[in-house]
């Protein structure tokens, strides 16, 4: 359907779609990119004051 | 001027800025639908594209405004509807911008096959958001099955097949029937022959099929039980669409046994399609006169509906309606004052562009400046 | 993932992908408005040539704009209906303004600069064109308005009866300091877009030795227009930065990974690692005086550091809690004034007591501990501002040295001598939409966990849909956006090949081409 160069480039372009979507979920959207607080973490700097 | 009065003026102004989408996007939804039909080869496809090339994102805009207006008018009726009918609204977005890109894609590359997708594509592009809307007013009528808890967080059941019942797409028929009337009545005007004959011989069949579906869903409103405001009616209260009783039983047709004038509107649309069959070989008459059905059946449409936005079937109660899901008389106030001022504007420099882009568009023309051209 | 994760995740890529096109759109109208007048005044058609060339790139790019833009005033109320409800009063009119005043300004006169070109006059056309740029800008002007008040929700207040946020004062809306900064801020950063994209695209056809007269004087009026441009994006982030240090200190704080208060002037980390479980720093570069300098014009004012603001927060949430309970209490006994007066001394802190309600449904029997760790989720995700906010600003650097070094090299009619220079320019073309994204990651994932800052947490916002809708759409876009980037990519570089020799011209010679 399409000629060999195009086709190279365009699998090139969605490769690199899927890795900015990819990064954009590892880094804004994984339950991993964000810690919970843990319990010590907001004793220690949280209810210090308290 | 008191909270009432400017929540009229607004459910009118909503009224208006639909009316100007359907009357203006309509012909070029239309346009698009008759595309793969009306154009048997490439050079005449362009020139109907080319018909509406310029003007197409400015007719769109009156769907954008209206939205936006909607938004800020009518806050909880923007949230209720484009969530409530959630996939319908994905589907029309996506023909959308299918539309748009159709458009500007379509003619830049010279491969055959490439060209016949889009074509087939704007069709989509014009078919569906075409029958969407009607089906999205057909809907209003039977009522939606949604609620609000008391923080007013909306619980819905629509589901997109729900929305798709007989009626909803008799009344979506009526929309694209209307849509491809405008759409025919505009490429009579804008080409030459033989397109202009094909499209000539459109009219008075779209006409006709407008008028016996928009008979036919009359005659079916009529068998459909109406939603009433039971409790009595604050007009000038804080919206807030709990704490009102609704009852669903009795006619839409309530309105208009009270204010017998109201039959205009009905009649008009009618008139209008009449009119546009009987006056196609003076097309640009014609195409005025078309302009009659989409902007009256809107207007029939609400004045049965009135006070209501959009009433639910399963708590009645928790129906929209004019007294009752609108924004704050600050905002309503503010955004009338821009209303007033700017859509005069809008109107007066369309105009000069339909004025500037007159006459018909040719194979020659395109031709001629085809680095512009789609 | 649930029904929040997908809602955002949809909107995040969705408004990414919808600034891939916009700030080329803000940045190329107003060059066409230059290059055209230069035309109508000189009257050589070669600047004729130049605007129509870099008009059709414009159309080709301004259609996927407008066509992604309508999915963003659609998802408000598609996906985020309880946002559209709870602030739709004020954040609806700015939405509405920009469609009355710039949308419909914009889409009628693109239509005239395409077609009209032989049916207006000279200067007829250059009042099209430049209503086309005036349409662009009007309408950032507007949405970031809107965006503004979500940064910085001034002139509004909750309105009890209606259970919704209501404006009281217009003039504080549009006149919102921080949109005023993200204005100016976010246009000229389309406009170092748009001349990026003009002068990377004529230092290629230098290199190659093609259509060298076209991009010499392309290369002029972009480098001097982003020369410009690129100082002002400098000087408003500054201005967005001091905003953001007057009404959005956590984001301040996060952006610049400061766990702790300093004393004043603090100092500003060029470097290093942000830690969220320890919240401290590793292997810190710091520059004293910086930050206290741009976040507070000051060298006496405090900067307010993450675990401070925290502290803050968790005393907001109770205070809030006052609210919350007096409303609860109001839904079943609507003519208590005495309720009425409690909600409306408490209200501006009603948000922070919702943060609770990711914690546990029944807010009002939250825990101090339960209040701890919602207080703590207001910190945002601190490593990934800071290295984002970095990479914009150094690429802000760069476009102003880029286009300096341009600039000057264009006075001295020098530009096609230093290929060090042209290959630097046409690597630099994708910079300008990084930096935009990461400029947006910074200003609304900075703004987490808040959708409206203070006021309503970004998981009450989203609409009562079957996650399994969103995943659906969600896939769709997926499939749909890439089809259309790469048709639109193609289009784009195939133009580009052809080159502005007519692009008539240069379809007859391929065609010939072809047919030998």
């Amino acid at each position: 359907m399409f000629p060999s160069e195009l086709r190279r480039e365009i699998v090139l372009l969605l490769c690199a779609k899927a890795i900015v979507l990819l990064a954009i979920y590892q880094l804004l959207f994984a339950p991993l990119a964000k810690p919970e607080p843990d319990g010590r973490a907001v004793r220690t700097h949280l209810l210090a004051g308290e | 001027m008191s909270y009432e009065t400017l929540r009229i003026i607004w459910w009118l102004l909503i009224g208006v800025l639909l009316g100007f989408f359907a009357v203006m996007d309509g012909f070029d939804l239309g346009t698009a639908v008759l595309l793969p039909f009306i154009a048997k080869n490439d050079m005449e496809r362009r020139v109907v594209i080319n018909t509406v090339g310029p003007v197409w994102e400015g007719n769109q805009v009156w769907f954008i405004i209206g939205g936006g207006a909607i938004f800020a008018a009518w806050p909880l009726l923007y949230a209720a509807s484009f969530s409530g009918f959630y996939l319908a609204m994905i589907l029309v977005l996506f023909t959308l911008i299918l539309r748009a890109a159709g458009f500007k894609f379509r003619s830049k590359i010279e491969a055959q096959n490439w060209r016949n997708t889009w074509d087939w594509l704007l069709f989509v592009g014009g078919l569906v958001p075409a029958l969407v809307f009607g089906v999205a007013f057909g809907n209003l009528f039977e009522g939606v099955p949604f609620g609000f808890d008391d923080s007013l967080r909306m619980q819905s059941d629509i589901t997109l097949i729900g929305l798709l019942n007989p009626f909803a797409l008799l009344v979506g028929l009526v929309s694209l029937a209307m849509m491809v009337l405008r759409g025919a009545c505009w490429l009579n005007l804008k080409t030459d022959e033989p397109i202009r004959r094909r499209a000539q011989s459109v009219v008075p069949l779209a006409a006709l099929a407008f008028i016996v579906l928009f008979a036919l869903a009359g005659f079916w409103v009529s068998q459909i039980p109406a939603f009433a405001i039971t409790s009595p009616i604050m007009p000038d209260a804080q919206p807030n669409p709990l704490g009102k009783t609704v009852s669903h039983v009795g006619s839409w047709f309530a309105n208009y046994n009270t204010h017998a004038v109201l039959w205009i509107l009905p009649l008009l649309a009618v008139a209008g399609a009449f009119c546009a069959a009987l006056l196609r070989r003076w097309p640009a008459l014609s195409l005025w006169a078309s302009a009659a059905a989409p902007a009256a059946s809107i207007a029939t449409a609400g004045a049965a509906l009135f006070p209501f936005l959009m009433p639910s079937s399963s708590s009645p109660g928790a129906s929209l309606t004019v007294w009752d899901a609108s924004s704050s008389k600050l905002t309503l106030g503010i955004m009338f004052a821009a209303a007033v001022v700017f859509v005069p504007i809008i109107v007066a420099y369309m105009a000069w562009a339909y004025h500037v882009l007159r006459g018909p568009v040719t194979a020659e023309q395109i031709e001629r400046d085809s680095g512009e051209a789609y | 993932m649930d029904l929040v994760e997908l809602s955002r995740l949809q909107f995040a890529v969705t408004a990414l992908y919808h600034f891939l096109f916009v700030p080329l759109t803000l940045g190329l109208s107003v060059l066409l408005g230059i290059m055209e007048t230069v035309y109508v005044m000189t009257g050589l058609p070669i600047w004729r040539d130049l605007t129509k060339f870099w008009g059709m790139l414009f159309g080709i790019n301004f259609a996927m704009g407008v066509a992604t833009g309508i999915t963003m005033e659609f998802q408000f109320g598609t996906n985020w209906a309880f946002y559209s409800h709870y602030v739709g009063d004020v954040f609806g009119a700015p939405l509405a303004l920009e469609g009355l005043m710039a949308f419909a300004l914009e889409a009628v006169f693109i239509g005239l600069f395409f077609f009209g070109w032989d049916r207006l006059s000279r200067v007829e056309h250059l009042i099209a064109t430049w209503l086309v740029a005036l349409g662009t800008n009007l309408s950032a002007l507007w949405i970031l308005v809107a965006n503004g008040w979500m940064q910085f929700p001034t002139g509004a207040r909750f309105n009890v009866d209606t259970m919704r946020m209501e404006v009281t004062d217009f003039m504080q809306v549009f006149f919102n300091p921080v949109a005023q900064a993200k204005f100016v801020h976010t246009v000229s950063a389309g406009y170092v877009t748009g001349s990026v994209f003009v002068l990377a695209v004529s230092a290629l056809y230098m290199l190659r030795g093609r259509n060298v007269e076209f991009a010499r004087r392309s290369m002029t009026v972009a480098a001097s227009f982003g020369f410009a441009s690129a100082l002002c994006v400098i000087v408003l982030g500054d201005e967005s930065g001091y905003t953001a240090g007057v009404n959005q200190k956590m984001k301040i704080a996060a952006i610049e990974a400061m766990w702790d208060t300093q004393p004043a002037p603090a100092s500003f980390t060029l470097f290093g690692f942000p830690d969220l479980k320890t919240h401290t720093t590793h292997a810190r570069i710091e520059i004293p005086w910086v930050l206290g300098l741009i976040a507070t014009r000051s060298i006496d004012k405090q900067v307010p550091g993450i675990n401070e603001l925290v502290a803050l927060s968790a005393a907001r949430i109770r205070d809030g809690l006052i609210a919350y309970d007096a409303l609860k209490a109001f839904k079943t006994n609507r003519s208590d004034p005495q309720l009425r007066a409690t909600i409306e001394a408490h209200a501006p802190n009603l948000g922070y007591a919702l943060l609770l309600k990711q914690i546990r449904p029944d807010i009002e029997n939250a825990t101090p501990a339960d209040i701890a760790r919602a207080a703590a989720t207001t910190i945002p995700d601190v490593p990934v501002l800071f290295w984002a906010f970095r990479i914009m600003v150094g690429l802000g650097f760069w476009f102003v040295l880029l286009f300096a070094t341009a600039f000057w090299l264009s006075a001295r009619q020098h530009l096609h001598r230093y290929r060090l220079f042209l290959i630097a320019a046409c690597c630099s073309l994708p910079l300008p939409w990084i930096a935009a994204e990461l400029g947006w990651i910074v200003a609304e994932y900075g703004r987490q966990p808040w959708v409206i800052e203070d006021v309503l947490p970004t998981a009450l916002g989203v609409s009562s849909v079957g996650a399994g809708n969103v995943l659906t759409s969600l896939i769709g876009f997926f499939f749909f956006y890439t089809a259309l980037l790469v048709a639109d990519l193609y289009l784009l570089t195939k133009y580009i090949r052809l080159g502005p020799a007519g692009p008539e011209t240069a379809r007859v010679a391929v065609l010939r081409a072809a047919a030998e």
